[in-house]
Formats: C-alpha cells, sequence, structure tokens
C-alpha cells in the first residue's frame, strides 16, 4: 500500500503504525508514552498527526496507515496540538529543569553540576563544567556580587551555599597547573572579530567568540586589563597570578590583545571596521563626543544599538556592556558578553540575529517550607563551611568538599534528556498557559534505592508499569488511582527498592522525564 | 448494595487490626484465581470488612495468579473500592443531576454537619457512619436519594435529616420484605399489583408491599399481590394497581402503608364469613374509634386514566417497555404468556442469522447507548469476522448521572433484555457472553441473575438451546464503579479484569475485542428492542420516529416537571412535548429554561430550542447528544455555570486518566468553572475555556474526553450572559453559595423556627424578636428558607 507523509510517499507491505512508516522515512515523530518493544499505550498523545483524507488527528504511535493514506506530522495544526498538549503536561508539572542558583548566574553556568564535582574532588570535570560557560572565571569570581547565591534554596534552610568561592577553588586550582585547562575550540571559521576593549565584557566575548572559531583581537586603551575592576577592588583582590593564569588561557585560544590601543587615535575606526568581519565595541561607559567620531548614529541616550541583535547603525558594529547600558554589576557585563557573542556568531553565519536561545526552563515557583526539608533530606545538614579569608585566601580542599555536599541537588537530573523539556522547548510550549489553581506539592522519594522518584515529574505514560510488568520485576510499578489524581507507584504500596529489584536501570532509561533518575551516591556527580 | 454489608464483628479493623487469612482463602476458593476474577474477589473482601485491608491484598497476590500490579492498579480504579476502614453505616448522597438541582449539595452537607463528622474526613468520631457521595443511584425522579446501607430514601430534605436517621436507627435491623409473589389461589378475584423497583422502593414501595401481602394474609382476602414491572410513573410512587379480574382496574397513587387495608377492603370482600364479619367489625370500629384520622378512599384514589397518567402515558409508546405494570419481572411465565421468546423460537426454527440481520438493519435501529451506530451493521461486522471463539456483551454500565433507563428495563423486563441478547449471540456466531451491569444497581443484578437461573432451567439458555443446537452461556460482571467503563473498550478491559482505561480504535470489538475476540457489545434497550422488532417486523417498527432515527427512546425525564419517571416516546417527538405534554411541564409556577440531554456528554438545549425533535442528528445540530437518554429539566432557579461545573466535577472525576488531555484538560475546565461559581473569574477565562474544550475534545480517545466539555460548550453559547454576569460577581439565579447570601425581613415575627433548624447555629434564637443571620457562620444551607412559615428569608447578592 501507499502512503504519503509530509510529501514523502512510501510503499508498505503490511499496515504498519504511522510512527513506524514516518519512521521509514527518516521522519521521527515524537512521543512520550511509546517506546520500541512494547505495545502502544496511547497515553500522552504528543505523537498525534493529523490524518489529512479524514481530517482527523490520529495518534501515530497506534493509528495504522491504509492504502491512499495522506499525513501530515508537523503542519501548524499539529503543532498547535501539540504545544497545547504539552502545556497541558506542563501546567502538572511539579519540579525545576535547572536549579535556582542557575537561573541567577549571568551565563547560566551549570553550577550543581560543579558542586557535585567539588565534592567527588573530581576539579578536571569541574573546570571544564565552569569553563564550558564561564570566561575568565577566577577573575569574575572575586569581583561578582554572587546573584547565584541570592535564590540557593539552601538560603531558605539555614545559608545558601557558597556557590562563588567554590568556584572560584575550582578555577584557582586550575590556574595553579602547569598546564591549566583550555577549552577545546570548535573549527576555525575564517572570520575575523575585532572588539574595542578588555574589561569583563570585552574578554568574555573574546573568550566565547574564540570558542566559536572565530579570530579575535581585542584592543584595550589602557595599558593594563580589566582597569575598572582594578580601579573598583579593594587592594590585593585580583593578584596579578590569576590576571596573567587568565590571560594565557585566551591566548592558548588564540586571543591576541594590543593594549595601549587608542581607537581613533593609534587605529583607525574605519580601519577597524573594514578590516573585521564583525566589531564589538565593548569599550565602558563613554561620552557621546567620543562615539560621534565613529560615526555611529547617537541618540539621545547615547549610542543606538538595537535591543535583540545589539547591532549599532552599522550593520558589522555590535556594542555591549557599560558602553550601552551603565551598570557596574559583573553579572550583567557576563550577560551582556553572552548575548553579543551570539548576535556576533549569528551575523557571520548569516542566520537571523535573535540573542542567545534559552532552552525550555521549568520552575515550580515559591515552595513550601516542607518542600525545602524535603530537598534538604538529601544533603549534608551542616552549617556553611567558608574560607578563612575570604579575599585573599581561597578554600583548601577538604573545606570545599565539606561545603560542597551541602548542596541539594535543586536541578533535575534529566535535564539534559528530559522529553518534555526538549518538546517544550520544540514546539514553544508555555507553563502558565493552563496554570492550575494549586500546584502539587512537591514529591522525592529516595529510600536508597538505585532510582530517585519524583512523582510530580511523572507524565503517567505507563512504561515503568509496561517495563517492570514485561521484564518479569516481581512487585514492579503500577497505576495508583485514577483521573488527575493517576500516579505511577510501586505495587502494594511498597518501597523504592522493594519495588526495583531487577530492572532499575531499564525503567530509569525508559522514563522520559526526570520523575525516575539514577540515584547517585551523595556527592557523585552527575 | 453488595459492598455495604453488615460488617461482622470479627471483620472491625479495630478489634483485631486486620483481617483474617482463612477468609480471604474461602473467597478465593469461591471465585477463582485469574485475573478476571481479581473484582470478585475485591467485591467480596469489601462486602467481608467494608474495605480493602492491606494484607488481604497481599494475600490475594499470594494465592492467586494474579500480578501485585494488578491489584494495585485494579484496586484503586476504582471508585467502590475503600483502603481506610469506615463507619458502621454507610450513607450515600445521590449526586446526580436531579438531585444535584434537587440541592444533593446541601444534603450532604447536613449529614456532615448532623453526624458531627470532622472536615477532611467521612467517618464520625464514633466510626457509626461514614457519608459519601455517589455517581447516581438512578432514582431521579425522588431526587434528592440517600441510600443508607440498603435502604433508599427518596424526596429527602435537608430540615428533616434528622428524622430520617432516627428512621433508619429504627429500622435498621428490620427485615426487608420477600419480592416474591403469593400463589395464585384457585379462587382469586384480582390483584393487587405494586413495583418494587428501585427507584418505587426509594418512594415507599416496599412498605406497603408489605402491608399488602400482610392485609391479604390477615383478612383472608382472595387477592394476589404482585409485583410488576414498572409503570415508568414513579412520580407517584409507591403506586398501588387493584384490578378485579372482569370488572376493571384502579389505581391508587402515593399510598401510605396505614392506608392498604382500607383500599383492599373497598375492592375485595374476605373469603368465609368469620372474616368477613372480622373485616367489618374492624372497619365499623375503625371508622368509630379513629374518626378524625380516616381517610375515605377517594381521597388519595387518583382515577389516573383519566387524569394526570392520561397525559402521561398517552404521547408514549412503549416497545421496550411493553407490558409495563402487567408483567411480573420475576415469572418467566408471565413473560411467555405475553408473546416472550416467540421472536427467539421463530430464528432458532425458521429463520437464518443472515436474514435475521438482514431484519435488524433495515429496522433502522441504532445503538441507544449513545453512539448511534447501526445495530444490524454491527451484528454483520461481528458475524463477519472469522473465529472460533466470538463474545456477546450487553452494556449495562448506564453511568450518565440523572439517567436511569437501562436500570428501570434490566429490573422490570429481564426476560426480554436477555432474549435479545440470545438472538444477537445466535446471529454473530457467539456461544458465550457477559451483562455488565453498574455497581450501583443491585436489584438490577439481582433480578438477572434471578431470570438467567430460570432460563437456564428451562432450556432457554445454556447448551443445545430449545432443541436447536445453539448453545450459550451468560454471566454477569458487576460494575466497581468507574463511568468510563461504559466505553466499549474500557468495558472489555473491566471484564477482562483490568482497570477500565480505553483503548485506540481500530480494531474495533467486532474484530478484536474481549480476549482479543470478535465481540458485539449492544447496550441494554438495543437488546430489549430486538425481540418487538422480529415479531413485528422491521417495517412496523420504522413506522415510529424520523428518517435516521427509527423507533422509539426510552428516557428518564427528571428535574424541573411535575411528572417524572422512565418514559419511552417515538423518535421525533420534541423536547417541548415531553415536557409539557408528558411531564405537566414546570412545576411550582417557575418558567422553563432549558432541558440537559444525554448527561455530562451532552449538552443543553435552551427553552426557545425546545421545538428540538429527539432524534439522533437533530440533537447534535444544537450541540447536544441523545445520549443514553437522561433528560433533566431546569427552571429558572437554575445556575447554568453552577451546571457546567457540576457536569465537569463529574467527567473529571470520573476521567480515568489516561490521556492527556482528558486528565488534566477536564480538571483546568472544572478549575475555570468553579472560579467562576466563586466570583473569582477572570475576563480571559471565557476564551480559556474554549481553548481548553478544544484540546480536551481532540486530544481524548474515548467518548468520556471527547465529550466533557459539551456542557460549558453549550451553557456558554446559549447563557454566555450567566457566565458575564458570574465575571462581576453576580450570580443571577442566586445558586452560587460564594456569590449570595441569607436575610431575614421584617416579615419575621420571632417564631424561633429557623433557629431551631439551623445546623450551624448561625441564627441566635430570640423568641418574639426580629431574627439575624450570622453570615460568618451561614453555610447557606438553605434550610431556614425551607422552614420559615412566613417566607420571612430572602437571598440576596453578596
Amino acid at each position: 500500500m501507499k502512503v504519503t507523509i509530509d510529501g514523502q510517499e512510501l510503499d508498505v507491505d503490511e499496515p504498519i503504525t504511522i510512527y513506524h512508516a514516518a519512521r521509514q522515512l527518516g521522519i521521527e515523530i515524537p512521543t512520550m508514552c511509546y517506546m520500541e518493544g512494547y505495545d502502544p499505550f496511547t497515553s500522552c498523545m504528543i505523537c498525534t498527526v493529523k490524518n489529512v483524507t479524514t481530517g482527523q488527528k490520529v495518534p501515530a504511535c497506534s493509528a495504522k496507515v491504509s492504502d491512499g493514506m495522506v499525513v501530515e506530522t508537523q503542519d501548524e495544526e499539529v503543532k498547535k496540538f501539540r504545544r497545547a498538549t504539552l502545556d497541558l503536561l506542563l501546567s502538572d508539572h511539579v519540579g525545576d529543569c535547572t536549579a535556582p542558583c542557575e537561573r541567577g548566574c549571568g551565563v547560566h553556568m551549570e553550577i550543581p553540576k560543579m558542586i557535585r564535582e567539588i565534592a567527588d574532588d573530581e576539579l578536571e570535570s569541574a573546570i571544564r563544567t565552569v569553563r564550558r560557560d564561564m570566561a575568565i572565571p577566577a577573575i569574575l569570581e572575586r569581583s561578582c556580587h554572587g546573584p547565584c547565591e541570592t535564590p540557593c534554596r539552601r538560603g531558605k534552610h539555614d545559608q545558601p551555599l557558597a556557590i562563588q568561592q567554590l568556584t572560584r577553588y575550582a578555577a584557582d586550582w586550575d590556574l595553579r597547573r602547569d598546564e591549566p585547562f583550555v577549552p577545546e575550540r570548535a573549527p576555525e571559521t575564517g572570520k575575523r572579530v575585532a572588539i574595542v576593549g578588555a574589561g569583563t565584557t570585552g574578554l568574555s566575548a573574546a573568550y566565547f567568540l574564540a570558542l566559536k572559531g572565530h579570530a579575535c583581537v581585542v584592543y584595550e586603551r589602557e595599558a593594563r586589563v580589566l582597569e575598572r575592576l582594578h580601579e573598583a577592588g579593594e587592594p590585593g583582590a585580583l593578584p596579578d597570578w590569576v590576571v596573567e593564569g587568565e590571560l594565557r588561557v585566551l591566548k592558548e585560544l588564540g586571543v591576541e590583545l594590543h593594549l595601549g590601543s587608542r581607537v581613533g587615535e593609534t587605529i583607525a575606526f574605519d580601519e577597524l571596521r573594514d578590516e573585521a568581519d564583525a566589531l564589538v565595541l565593548a569599550c565602558g561607559k563613554r561620552e557621546p563626543e567620543e562615539l560621534e567620531a565613529f560615526g555611529l548614529d547617537i541618540g539621545k541616550k547615547g549610542l543606538v544599538v538595537h535591543g535583540t541583535t545589539a547591532q549599532t547603525s552599522e550593520p558589522s558594529v555590535f556594542a555591549a556592556g557599560n558602553l550601552v547600558r551603565p551598570d557596574a554589576r559583573i553579572l550583567k557585563s557576563m550577560a551582556a558578553a553572552r548575548n553579543v557573542v551570539e548576535c556576533v556568531d549569528q551575523f557571520l553565519r548569516d542566520a537571523p540575529i535573535v540573542g542567545p536561545v534559552q532552552l525550555y526552563d521549568h520552575t515550580m515557583g515559591k515552595l513550601l517550607d516542607e518542600e525545602i526539608e524535603v530537598f534538604v533530606s538529601g544533603a549534608s545538614p551542616i552549617p556553611r563551611v567558608e574560607p578563612p579569608d575570604l579575599v585573599r585566601d581561597g578554600y583548601e580542599k577538604p573545606d570545599a568538599v565539606l561545603e560542597a555536599t551541602r548542596c541539594m541537588h535543586c536541578d533535575c537530573r534529566e535535564k539534559h534528556n528530559c522529553k518534555l523539556r526538549i518538546y517544550s522547548d520544540d514546539y514553544g510550549s508555555n507553563q502558565r498557559h493552563f496554570k492550575g489553581e494549586q500546584r502539587a506539592t512537591y514529591e522525592h522519594v529516595n529510600q536508597d534505592a538505585g532510582a530517585v522518584y519524583e512523582s510530580g515529574k511523572c507524565v503517567k505514560c505507563g512504561l515503568c508499569v509496561h517495563v517492570t510488568r514485561q521484564e518479569g520485576e516481581s512487585l514492579g510499578f503500577s497505576f495508583v488511582g485514577r483521573g488527575f489524581h493517576l500516579k505511577a507507584g510501586v505495587s502494594l504500596g511498597k518501597t523504592l527498592p522493594e519495588g526495583l529489584q531487577k530492572v532499575a536501570d531499564e525503567v530509569i532509561e525508559a522514563c522520559p522525564t526526570g520523575a525516575l533518575a539514577k540515584n547517585e551516591k551523595q556527592g557523585r556527580s552527575g | 448494595m453488595s459492598s455495604d454489608g453488615k460488617p461482622t464483628p470479627d471483620g472491625d479493623p479495630s478489634s483485631n487490626g486486620g483481617y483474617d487469612p482463612a477468609d480471604i482463602d474461602e473467597i478465593v476458593a469461591g471465585i477463582g484465581t485469574r485475573t478476571q476474577d481479581l473484582v470478585p474477589i475485591l467485591q467480596a473482601i469489601q462486602k467481608r470488612y467494608n474495605y480493602l485491608p492491606a494484607g488481604a491484598l497481599e494475600r490475594v497476590v499470594e494465592t492467586t495468579d494474579i500480578t501485585p500490579e494488578e491489584v494495585t492498579g485494579v484496586s484503586t480504579f476504582y471508585s467502590q473500592f475503600r483502603h481506610e476502614p469506615v463507619g458502621r453505616h454507610i450513607i450515600k448522597t445521590c449526586t446526580g443531576t436531579a438531585c444535584h438541582v434537587a440541592g444533593a449539595p446541601t444534603i450532604d452537607d447536613t449529614f456532615r454537619n448532623q453526624l458531627k463528622i470532622p472536615e477532611g474526613s467521612n467517618t464520625d468520631p464514633e466510626k457509626e457512619y461514614t457519608a459519601e457521595q455517589v455517581a447516581c443511584l438512578g432514582c431521579c425522579m425522588l431526587a434528592p436519594v440517600v441510600q443508607i446501607d440498603d435502604f433508599i430514601y427518596g424526596n429527602v430534605e435537608a430540615a428533616a435529616i434528622p428524622d430520617l436517621l432516627r428512621d433508619f436507627e429504627a429500622t435498621e435491623s428490620g427485615p426487608a420484605g420477600s419480592d416474591h409473589d403469593e400463589e395464585v389461589t384457585h379462587n382469586s378475584a384480582g390483584d393487587a399489583r405494586i413495583c418494587l423497583c428501585s427507584s418505587c422502593v426509594a418512594g415507599g414501595s416496599r412498605e406497603v408491599h408489605s402491608e399488602l401481602k400482610r392485609v391479604v394474609k390477615a383478612l383472608g382476602l382472595p387477592v394476589r399481590v404482585k409485583n410488576v414491572a414498572c409503570t415508568g410513573i414513579s412520580f407517584q410512587a409507591p403506586m398501588v394497581e387493584i384490578v378485579q379480574f372482569n370488572q376493571g382496574k384502579h389505581r391508587y397513587a402515593c399510598v401510605k402503608p396505614e392506608e392498604v387495608r382500607t383500599l383492599l377492603l373497598r375492592h375485595f370482600e374476605p373469603v368465609g364469613w368469620i372474616k368477613r364479619m372480622g373485616a367489618y367489625a374492624f372497619q365499623m370500629l375503625e371508622q368509630f374509634l379513629t374518626d378524625d384520622s380516616w381517610i375515605p378512599p377517594t381521597r388519595f384514589s387518583k382515577d389516573l386514566r383519566h387524569g394526570n397518567e392520561q397525559c402521561y402515558s398517552g404521547p408514549q409508546v412503549q416497545l421496550v417497555t411493553e407490558h409495563s405494570g402487567v408483567l411480573n419481572p420475576h415469572s418467566l411465565d408471565d413473560y411467555l404468556e405475553h408473546e416472550g421468546f416467540r421472536a427467539l423460537e421463530s430464528c432458532l426454527k425458521e429463520r437464518a442469522p443472515d436474514e435475521v440481520i438482514e431484519e435488524v438493519t433495515s429496522s433502522g435501529l441504532r445503538g441507544r447507548g449513545g453512539g448511534g451506530f447501526p445495530t444490524g451493521r454491527k451484528w454483520a461486522l461481528t458475524r463477519a469476522s472469522k473465529s472460533d471463539v466470538k463474545y456477546v456483551i450487553c452494556n449495562g454500565d448506564e453511568g450518565d448521572p440523572g439517567a436511569f433507563m437501562d436500570r428501570m428495563i434490566l429490573e422490570s423486563f429481564p426476560f426480554r433484555v436477555l432474549e435479545g441478547m440470545i438472538i444477537a449471540a445466535w446471529c454473530i456466531g457467539a456461544r458465550e457472553g457477559y451483562l455488565y451491569i453498574r455497581a450501583e444497581y443491585p436489584l438490577a443484578t439481582e433480578r438477572i441473575r434471578e431470570a438467567l437461573g430460570l432460563l437456564e432451567a428451562r432450556g432457554y439458555l445454556g447448551e443445545n438451546i430449545l432443541g436447536s443446537g445453539f448453545s450459550l452461556k451468560l454471566s454477569i460482571v458487576e460494575g466497581a464503579g468507574a463511568f468510563v467503563c461504559g466505553e466499549e473498550t474500557a468495558m472489555m478491559s473491566a471484564i477482562e479484569g483490568g482497570r477500565g482505561m480505553p483503548e485506540f480504535r481500530p480494531p474495533y470489538p467486532a474484530e478484536s475485542g474481549l480476549w482479543g475476540k470478535p465481540t458485539l457489545i449492544n447496550n441494554v434497550e438495543t437488546f430489549g428492542l430486538v425481540p418487538w422488532i422480529l415479531r413485528h417486523g422491521a417495517e412496523k417498527f420504522g413506522e415510529h420516529g424520523t428518517g435516521e432515527s427509527k423507533g422509539t427512546k426510552t428516557f428518564a425525564l427528571a428535574g424541573k416537571v411535575e411528572r417524572g419517571g422512565l418514559i419511552e416516546v417515538p423518535m421525533g417527538m420534541t423536547l417541548r412535548q415531553i415536557v409539557e405534554d408528558i411531564g405537566g411541564g414546570v412545576p411550582d409556577g417557575r418558567r422553563l429554561k432549558a432541558v440537559l440531554v444525554g448527561g455530562p456528554s451532552g449538552g443543553c438545549v435552551p427553552a426557545e430550542l425546545c421545538d428540538t425533535p429527539v432524534d439522533y442528528e437533530a440533537l447534535k445540530s444544537v450541540g447536544a447528544i441523545m445520549g443514553s437518554g437522561g433528560l433533566v429539566v431546569l427552571d429558572d432557579s437554575d445556575c447554568m455555570v453552577d451546571i457546567a461545573k457540576y457536569f465537569l466535577e463529574f467527567t473529571q472525576d470520573e476521567s480515568c486518566g489516561k490521556c492527556t488531555s482528558c486528565r488534566i484538560g477536564t480538571m483546568r475546565l472544572r478549575e475555570v468553572l468553579d472560579r467562576l461559581c466563586r466570583g473569582k473569574g477572570k475576563k480571559s477565562d471565557l476564551k480559556l475555556l474554549d481553548e481548553l474544550a478544544e484540546i480536551t475534545v481532540e486530544g481524548s480517545l474515548c467518548g468520556l474526553g471527547t465529550t466533557a466539555p459539551n456542557p460549558a460548550l453549550t451553557t456558554l453559547k446559549y447563557f454566555r450572559d450567566e457566565y458575564e454576569a458570574h465575571l462581576i460577581g453576580v450570580c443571577p439565579s442566586k445558586k452560587c453559595t460564594p456569590l449570595i447570601e441569607y436575610s431575614i425581613t421584617e416579615t419575621c415575627f420571632g417564631c424561633t423556627r429557623c433557629s431551631q433548624y439551623c445546623p450551624v447555629d448561625a441564627i441566635p434564637m430570640n423568641p418574639y424578636h426580629h431574627h439575624v443571620i450570622d453570615e460568618g457562620i451561614c453555610t447557606r444551607c438553605d434550610i431556614c428558607y425551607q422552614v420559615c412559615p412566613v417566607d420571612a428569608i430572602e437571598v440576596i447578592d453578596r
């Protein structure tokens, strides 16, 4: 029989499901409740496609193809349906994708992961985690006001984690080595970016643009980098070995640095602009007259810069940081750098300039005290441990590890492969669209099993029930209750270890969200 | 009902902390060890302990082939099962639509107040009573209805609840009378006929029946007390029909037990002179002694043939309810005397299955359960499926709150339904079948069970039926409380012993159904119509009804009508005719506002569209559906937003939870409607209702989800002004309690009656002075309004 899926024709011998037929054409239909090797349960409805012949929407995992059938798997109607279905799931989803600290951080560094790595004394991994999202960390963590610590949930119980000191601990450890870690660059793009200003914004931008494979040259009018930080900080707050270490990493990434280069004096603006494929102005607060000399449009509030694209009146000239919006906080400089880097990169790749694309990030909102206690129960109970001298010394290893074990693992264990998150991102879903009257209480079942169960993240796909049944787990999971209050739980109300004696790994693998996840021992990275 | 048997002393969990493994073993030994035995096992355990002790469930797993997953999954799916101990008695307040509009929420609250049941619990501190809500007891015309253990009380008033509890405690130990008829004596001069169906019993017919039997025996009257199929005139229950052979019939409505003796003596003379003398003496004595309480027969006799009943019955056409008021539901002979099993006999002896299917097809009969699929085509498809094993299922899981047609038909015409089912099984080639009957219908189950026994004993069922070589085994499967099991794929899963979760179709049951075998599922009424069609021919059936909707349809007429009950009308009659001509219009001088058709899946048809005929397509065109046939009439005191909320609460509670959009969508719809009824609605909520309705309809596998938004959509369409009023915090019908206040007008002369009846002491007693309601305490239960002798209570906007 012949079927047409998204305009492609396919000949099949037997009536297979639309899902499998599409697969043969290389079309991947999203699904949460269907898994190869198990009968379709037809519950999540995310796989819904349109049978153009009948005009009906059918679940692709269960509906079979018939001769002459025409199917659309991605038209606007289908997308709208999936978006709404995901909106419903999100309205009943109790959990956070990323941790509050991560959301508070200017560059959204994966802080909880770094902390777990520190707790495990896996500093090589920790520095990789840090440097993936943060340029010049040893410098920044000595200067930032710590917006990551303010929202830390541990603070509602006793004191927030000492995130800045922990990050600094990892970064300092790295820079003290003979060969500090240098992240891998993307293949050379052949594009050249000139950056004016070697402050936090300029250096950060250079770091990330270099990582993306662009050749970067930084021009700084002063004789040293980070002039403003040096001036603002306490004496000794920014030791030379730290600055030198970070510059060394930049240098190894191929970033050229020209100190004492005054644009308009030692080097002409037009020349700079014409020689580079893109120019980033990150030179800090400037008087309008100085800018006029560059021939860029000036408005009442200073240089005219597009809010989204960060472009000035010249398309290849971008501006970021205090030059655009004066704000002394390092957080803002980091965020500005991250923003302008994405815009420049998109510009250089001829892609639409939209700035950084934030992955869908679900939030629980305000937590009840008892919910905080659920989180606390999984972490070390000790009070905050700090280095003896916050400014000068930093942590010694034992203290850092102790402090790291206080982290409550607020981030979702499956945040990188949760289907609900990925699809919500793909379809632009919104957790507030169908917001419920009251959020369910956060629950967390640990019981020292190989798995952690957070029932609020369950989408009732039934895979845990079907896997434990099919694999012959003696108790296994079963559905409990019905309707809105339907849950998956261990049969006969037994404990998680009793329920998952045989196939814990398989069940965790099957779970499409973070409801069931691997339980790392306290402090193990994940 | 089966789940509410009296607990035995050792069943009291507090006395020995649990259960006795020997009990469980005995139950299992008596029922079986297969998955399909699970629900009956759980029902038996609950009957024993009034709940399911955790240890007992583990014992079931140990001693059967049933897995832990099945035990947990099934025991938490059905609403009948409890996992916590309960009180000695269980009060179930019916929350069906008719009961809802008649004030069921207040009744439930009043029981809880009266019994001092703490907030968040269902059981009083003394563990005497547990108060629960039940979807629908199917006694809608006696609304509001309450069941306490095995007793059903109709027309319950909040103010009378203390009396009701006293009555229950007084009669609790009294034995229920036997339903069975007295033998016909050779010199019988006539019948005293009375219906003992669930609704009539709720109206008090059990007591009248017992009294009839007692008086007949005591006075030696030549009368046979006959239990008959319900006339459907439940608004007049208990009704006694006196048939004097060769003389005529007299019907007496709303008969009280104390009136029975007079009534019987009016028509019959005792046999033998001593008894006759005794009777005369009694009559004279009674007249003499109790002159002022003497009620002459004329006062309660209603010659209905010339009054109400003429209108009630006149426009009706009785096919599936043929011989109502005459047939004894317990008597196979009675059914045989009234052309029973003629259709089956002619099928087995003279006709071929294809020919019969052709006849059913050409009659135009469509499924009466709601879907309206052509019955003949379903039969032909199932017949065409190649398989050595096929099944036939009778869908008796009528769950719409406000519908009781199937219950009445099963209770009153069990043989007719079974005859239709046997014919269907023969046509498609099934040798096994099941009747899935709702948990809340114990009497229907009992009567069908009795009928199955009689049929097997007389060769109408079992091996080699009537010598034809055709064999059929039919069994009953009792539901356990899940509306969604009315959906065919869910029902098959339930019969197999699983959670009643619907599945994607195709494959349809005709191809792959129960245990993967071709299965025919028809509704009670559909089967019940088959014998008539085959006896009278397809053409005759087609004389009733409209183009695409042939024959008759039964409806449960309830709500704000003078005369509610089970009716059977030709398709095509308009809703207005039904309400006005049969139902006698809206009572208390109120105005017809809308008719709810098709229960929670249907919609409301506003008064101005009530000339819509009852016909599958016509009802659909106004946003309603035929559904199974619940008709609830609303008057201008009913709030349409409250009605929509009521139905969404129902469907949300009954959603199985499988499909995302039904599981969460119905909850969000319910929340929006609840918000509106509390005056907390937002302007964007009306748009949100539309959006939620759309996704819920599109993303649900079964009829429950795809139709759940209908009540909200139709009320929003026809009564948008009421929604908008709620947005600014006003309930125009003064129904939504958070938006109203009770106050006492100057008319009050201080009789203290309101204060005495107020269940929460919100009205301080102040004799001879104007009374005042404390708004902070008042629960808006409406009792003061009902008891005030001078109508001094008024309801105002808050």
